[in-house]
């Protein structure tokens, strides 16, 4: 698309690296108008606050001791941060949700993205179905799965019909996978919704030429399709590894970081922190850990899907 | 579009047909086979959830589970006692859910259409600040919103949580809206220049009633995330200003969880969203894929 083709005598300047006529030099390039209310928006609801917090991270503030007021302790949030073994056991309990959240979810994405992508008849509807635990509230799932899992309820049901014994889903060595389970129950659609896509744009006449010269189905999807796919993948690991380390919902609800402090992910660390300890300073600087991670974990996963 | 000729009707060489038939029945059987217990997963729990919400307080904890049991209202009822602004609750979740998605639609599709149609200098900071603003933990807002909102007197107003819901909604959204106006010709908006239209009205006038589809798909994704948002309206309101996720975590009793409220206050929670979904099956796949692979 060329829009500077549209810029013809329009008055406002389409393309903005392109000089105008001297006359328009003194006015607001166009395009200002279109970006400013939103940029305004952001500037005052999510800029100002976070340049506030991060004033915060260099204070010491507890608003349990509203007394003490506001004072200015430069990096010592930072510092403890650092020494803080809930920090460190917090980072481990985040990767490995991560991991497994993210190992299962592609996994069933990808089994059913390779079947819906058949197309056979009827399966269309399957698909809705297949969608519907992604637009459920988070906060409301946990407290559902919570229910399911209590010792009576219908997991352990289940297990006892396939004669297995009950579990202790909330048990400290159990808790964490109980929560992969159900973020894996919640997530797998997108991932499912997003390599289905990506299995769109492969041109059926690839697929078919590699089977006319005999490859089997099994290298045809290693060689083939998974190379095409590749982006699609990265994909789905940026945004589900960022989204799995922002989010506190599903484990607020399920166990609170519990037991003890056996499922406190490094986000529910910097909730704990702030309010329930009110401690606003440690959580802010805290929580600037976090974006700075979020960031560098996107450029990472982007290096990898440009291929140098 | 199919990936696989294995549908292909058309009659192959002899030798090979009878095998390649069974194998055709095989994996065809093997594909409704996973979309069939997948789909039984999917759907299974939530369809428990709303059963249970339905069973008085001993069907509800019986094992094995009924099935066959007479409804009850009471969970609902109950819902009406432990919060006795119930009825408002759910008000204010709709009013700002509604609210900040409307404001979040105008100031989106205006920088959507900046951000595709022009070239400027700090186009690409405006992306990479998006996708930042994106990655932001609701966390790390809650806490200066929580402080700023006390200290302004916003403390459990509908304002802030709707100056909350377009802070974290508004990314998603202009990046959905980008791909819906590139997908109008901009050959149209300088059929309407070339008419005497100025630029403003060639968007609202031409671009704006082709992207309604577009802004559908955007309007209802942005609505349900607000619907869904659990942790900065639980920070942020007490009770005049309550919303509905938040209330999930305040049906505990010192005798343990009320599973028939819960259970109640899920199915309110889940059933809008599922006829939501439903209302946009057709662009549920597109809206939630490009999304996410809009690069």
């Amino acid at each position: 698309m060329t829009p500077a083709a549209v810029d013809q005598g329009s008055g406002g300047r389409f393309d903005g690296t392109t000089p105008g006529p001297t006359a328009y030099r003194w006015r607001v390039a166009s395009y200002v108008w279109y970006l400013l209310p939103f940029s305004i928006a952001v500037l005052l609801i999510v800029v100002a606050p976070l340049g506030y917090a991060l004033y915060l991270s260099l204070s010491r503030y507890n608003l349990a001791e509203p007394y003490l007021g506001i004072r200015f302790v430069g990096l010592t949030n930072y510092l403890r941060a650092i020494t803080d073994p809930y920090v460190l056991s917090s980072i481990r309990i985040s990767f490995v949700y991560v991991f497994f959240s993210l190992v299962g979810e592609i996994f069933i994405g990808l089994v059913l993205a390779l079947a819906a992508s058949r197309e056979l008849p009827g399966t269309k509807g399957f698909r809705v179905l297949l969608l519907a635990p992604l637009l459920l509230t988070p906060a409301a799932v946990g407290m559902v799965w919570k229910f399911f899992y209590s010792y009576t309820g219908l997991v352990n049901f289940a297990l006892g019909r396939l004669g297995l014994h009950p579990v202790q889903w909330f048990s400290v060595q159990n808790a964490l996978t109980s929560i992969i389970i159900v973020s894996i129950w919640q997530n797998y659609p997108f991932s499912f919704l997003v390599i289905l896509a990506g299995l769109q744009t492969i041109p059926a006449t690839v697929v078919e030429a590699a089977q006319i010269d005999g490859a089997a189905p099994f290298k045809v999807f290693a060689q083939i399709t998974l190379p095409l796919i590749r982006s699609f993948i990265i994909i789905i690991l940026v945004i589900r590894t960022i989204n799995i380390l922002r989010y506190v919902d599903l484990i607020f609800t399920l166990t609170a970081g519990g037991p003890g402090r056996a499922t406190e992910t490094f986000s529910f660390l910097i909730y704990t922190n702030a309010f329930t300890f009110f401690d606003m300073g440690y959580g802010s600087a805290l929580s600037f850990v976090l974006v700075v991670v979020s960031i560098g974990i996107m450029w990472f996963y982007l290096r990898l899907m440009v291929p140098e | 579009m199919t990936t696989q000729a294995s549908r292909d009707p058309a009659p192959r060489p002899a030798p090979a047909l009878a095998g390649a038939r069974a194998a055709r029945w095989l994996t065809n059987g093997l594909v409704y086979g996973i979309l069939v217990v997948f789909s039984l997963a999917a759907v299974g729990p939530i369809a428990w959830t709303i059963v249970s919400s339905f069973q008085n307080r001993i069907d509800i904890i019986s094992t094995p589970p009924v099935l066959v049991f007479k409804p009850t209202l009471e969970n609902y009822r109950e819902l009406f006692t432990t919060f006795p602004d119930f009825g408002h609750d759910v008000i204010n979740t709709v009013i700002t859910s509604a609210i900040s998605t409307s404001v979040v639609m105008v100031l989106a599709v205006l920088a959507a259409y900046g951000v595709t149609r022009f070239r400027f200098w700090w186009r690409n900071s405006f992306l990479i600040g998006i996708l930042v603003q994106r990655m932001i933990p609701e966390v790390s807002l809650a806490i200066p919103f929580f402080i700023m909102a006390r200290t302004l007197g916003l403390y459990d107003s509908l304002v802030v949580v709707i100056l909350a819901m377009v802070a974290v909604n508004s990314p998603f959204a202009v990046w959905l809206l980008m791909g819906f106006v590139e997908k109008v010709p901009a050959q149209l908006e300088e059929s309407a220049l070339v008419d005497g239209c100025n630029r403003f009205q060639a968007f609202a006038r031409v671009t704006v009633p082709l992207m309604l589809p577009g802004l559908a798909v955007a309007f209802i994704f942005c609505f349900i995330f607000s619907w869904n948002l659990f942790l900065l309206p639980l920070v942020l309101t007490s009770d005049k200003a309550a919303t509905l996720a938040p209330l999930v975590t305040k049906l505990s009793t010192e005798f343990g969880v009320e599973w028939g409220p819960v259970t109640a206050l899920a199915t309110i929670l889940f059933v809008p969203l599922l006829l939501l979904g439903a209302s946009i099956q057709r662009y549920l796949v597109t809206g939630l894929a490009l999304g996410a692979v809009k690069e």
